[in-house]
């Protein structure tokens, strides 16, 4: 069976810059995949292009054995059900909010895909992301925890297959992160792949983790976290890591140690 | 009256009210016009009154003040005020009943039914709140770089380069709103 | 310089809305394109951009302060048809979303500080651009003002002539009453132009057709 969804030899370029070249990556449904790498190293650019944002250059991307890319998002059938089996939750997430109130925004994804029952998902998933106090208000209104609820609401809201999570807990304290982590865990049957630069938290992100070259040109770890995590060599080529000079308890010297950039 | 209906409603008929009271030239209908909101409208009034005290009357006063004057220095003699006192009138009677009428309608409700002109307004008013707090960020960012006191100058170079910031940060969050709505089925 | 409700009559006031709101669309459409997708969110960001720019005061010598207004720098950097739907836009939400007034006036007001002072700051900097790019600038910013003030005193001067009981003050009177805080104001506006000019200059922000803009 094909995979859910997948990445052939994938290249996109943005303008002259090539951010992405030759990778390759198939996820399975179920699967609960973290994809880790430095800014920059075009993590945001392989979401975007697995939501059907950003066509490669070369190579191509599968949904379900069909191809995403400009023409097949043109036939309305295949738009509707990628739009409403993938979702994406931006690493922006004030460009996510553009509806006049809370309520509004949790149901626009269900609306334009004309389900109808809109306005229980709306309740249900506010209920779950503890926004429905704010349903009448405008999202730009509320504090940045808030947002990333009410924007996860609205791509929750879609009953995706596929949630894609765009260094989802940036700009969470550790209580609404471990909150999230918990909501996502519990979701069956829901595939994730979520990017972060943050390794502290890479395994409770996911099974599986996905290590990207810093400058985009490959995938240089594909397993799970635990031997990511233990492999110096690994952690330091790809940018995760670094070595410095620094000291412990008056003793002076240097070895790798990764920051938390959280 | 139910929304989207009740404020609809309240914005033609404030527009409407604004578009006649422009046209009167006595202060009777504009007395009346008055005298009707202080009722209708009398909650909040005082507030209402206070920005249009603030905001209407110093430039109508200073422009019918000045043109008066000017009137006197070329003329020799005091023109007849009756017409510059109705125009103040007629300003601030105006300002006030779509002062009060815009405080009772909830505009986003009223365009629901025009999803075009509703989602124009929304990311406008969405991307004015997230731009203000970068230039206010930078404005002060300015103000704690400078040994001394910024002035016009220091200003409005530091406006010319929030401008560039705000600039290329509006732009890239077009470009992602334009993708988030896309990526749920717009 | 706005006019305010109350000093044109619908005499003035209808006719300019005829006029703007037709243009607009035509503008709206021609400009920022067919698809809301690609339309909205640019004209948003755009018009978001000239509200937060006007709310910037500068306090000049004497005691006042003055507002920037940027519809002319929008002219420079993305033409006159999009400076005149951006500025609409502004003009409108900010007499029925941020409580400034001018709603019977909002179509003067569009053509005046919208349309007709960036045309004629854009026209101004595209002939003295070559040999003198930051004085084009700063006199593109200045002109701009100036001529959307003196549109105002034109509408003001049509209203006179109209019906002097209505708007008695002559035309003489209002243009000095308006154009000389004008000039003194379009001097900041001028700077303030030269010197967002140059930055955008350096970051890489390229003046793109049809509304969208490429930047690196």
């Amino acid at each position: 069976m094909a995979p859910l969804l997948e990445l052939s030899r994938v290249s996109v370029a943005l303008g002259a810059r090539p951010v992405l070249t030759d990778l390759s990556l198939a996820v399975e449904r179920g699967e609960r995949v973290v994809l880790l790498g430095v800014n920059g190293c075009g993590k945001t650019t392989l979401l975007r292009a697995l939501d059907g944002l950003v066509f490669p250059g070369g190579g191509e991307v599968r949904y379900g054995g069909e191809r995403v890319d400009a023409a097949s998002l043109e036939a309305p059938a295949f738009r509707r059900r990628f739009r409403s089996d993938v979702a994406l939750l931006f690493q922006n997430v004030d460009a996510m909010l553009f509806n006049p109130t809370v309520a509004d925004e949790i149901a626009f994804g269900p609306r334009q895909l004309g389900l109808a029952d809109a306005d229980a998902r709306v309740a249900r998933w506010a209920e779950a992301l503890d926004v429905a106090p704010f349903l009448a208000r405008p999202p730009f209104e509320l504090s940045g925890g808030e947002k990333k609820r009410v924007a996860l609401a609205a791509v929750l809201a879609l009953h995706p297959r596929v949630l894609l999570l765009d260094e989802a807990t940036a700009n969470l304290d550790p209580a609404s992160s471990a909150r999230l982590v918990d909501l996502l865990a519990g979701i069956d049957g829901l595939t994730t792949i979520a990017s972060t630069h943050n390794l502290s938290i890479a395994s409770e992100l996911g099974t599986r983790a996905v290590l990207l070259h810093p400058r985009g040109q490959g995938i240089l770890y594909d397993g799970p976290p635990e031997g990511l995590l233990g492999d110096e060599r690994l952690l330091v080529a790809s940018g995760l890591a670094h070595s410095h000079a620094h000291r412990h308890g008056g003793a002076a010297h240097a070895h790798y140690h990764v920051h938390d950039t959280e | 009256m139910p929304e989207p209906r009740r404020s609809q409603a309240l914005l033609a008929g404030g527009l409407a009210a604004a578009f006649a009271l422009s046209a009167a030239r006595s202060p009777a209908p504009l007395a009346a016009a008055l005298a009707l909101a202080a009722l209708l409208f009398r909650r909040g009034i005082v507030r209402q009154a206070r920005r249009v005290a603030r905001a209407v009357l110093p430039v109508s006063l200073l422009l019918a003040g000045a043109s008066a004057a000017a009137a006197r220095l070329a003329g020799g003699a005091w023109p007849d005020p009756a017409p510059y006192a109705l125009l103040v009138l007629r300003a601030v009677t105006i300002a006030l009943v779509v002062f009060s009428v815009l405080a009772r309608a909830d505009l986003q409700r009223a365009l629901l039914p025009f999803p075009t002109a509703s989602r124009l307004l929304v990311l406008t008013l969405a991307q004015v709140h997230a731009l203000r707090l970068l230039a206010t960020d930078s404005l002060l960012g300015l103000r704690s770089r400078m040994p001394r006191k910024p002035g016009a100058v220091d200003l409005l170079r530091g406006a010319g380069g929030i401008t560039a910031a705000l600039l290329t940060l509006s732009l890239r969050n077009a470009r992602d709103v334009a993708d988030a709505m896309r990526s749920r089925g717009f | 310089m706005h006019v305010p409700d109350g000093f044109l009559s619908p005499q003035v006031t209808l006719p300019a809305l005829a006029v703007a709101a037709p243009l607009w669309a035509w503008g709206a459409r021609r400009h920022f394109g067919r698809s809301a997708l690609d339309a909205l969110p640019v004209m948003g960001a755009l018009t978001a951009l000239a509200v937060v720019i006007q709310t910037i005061m500068i306090p000049v010598p004497g005691g006042t302060s003055v507002h920037l207004v940027g519809a002319v720098l929008l002219a420079l950097l993305f033409g006159p048809t999009v400076a005149f739907v951006c500025e609409g836009l502004v003009l409108a939400i900010q007499a029925v979303a941020l409580g400034a007034g001018g709603v019977t006036v909002l179509g003067v007001n569009a053509l005046a500080l919208g349309l007709l002072g960036p045309l004629a700051g854009w026209l101004l900097f595209r002939a003295l651009r070559a040999p003198f790019p930051r004085a084009a600038a700063f006199l593109a910013g200045w002109a701009g003002m100036q001529v959307s003030t003196a549109a105002v005193v034109g509408a003001l001067a049509l209203q006179h002539a109209l019906d002097p009981r209505y708007f008695p003050a002559p035309p003489g009177v209002v243009a000095v009453a308006m154009l000389v805080p004008s000039a003194l104001g379009g001097v900041a506006e001028g700077m303030y132009t030269v010197f967002a000019m140059a930055l955008l200059g350096k970051a890489g922000v390229r003046v793109g057709e049809a509304g969208g803009t490429a930047h690196a």
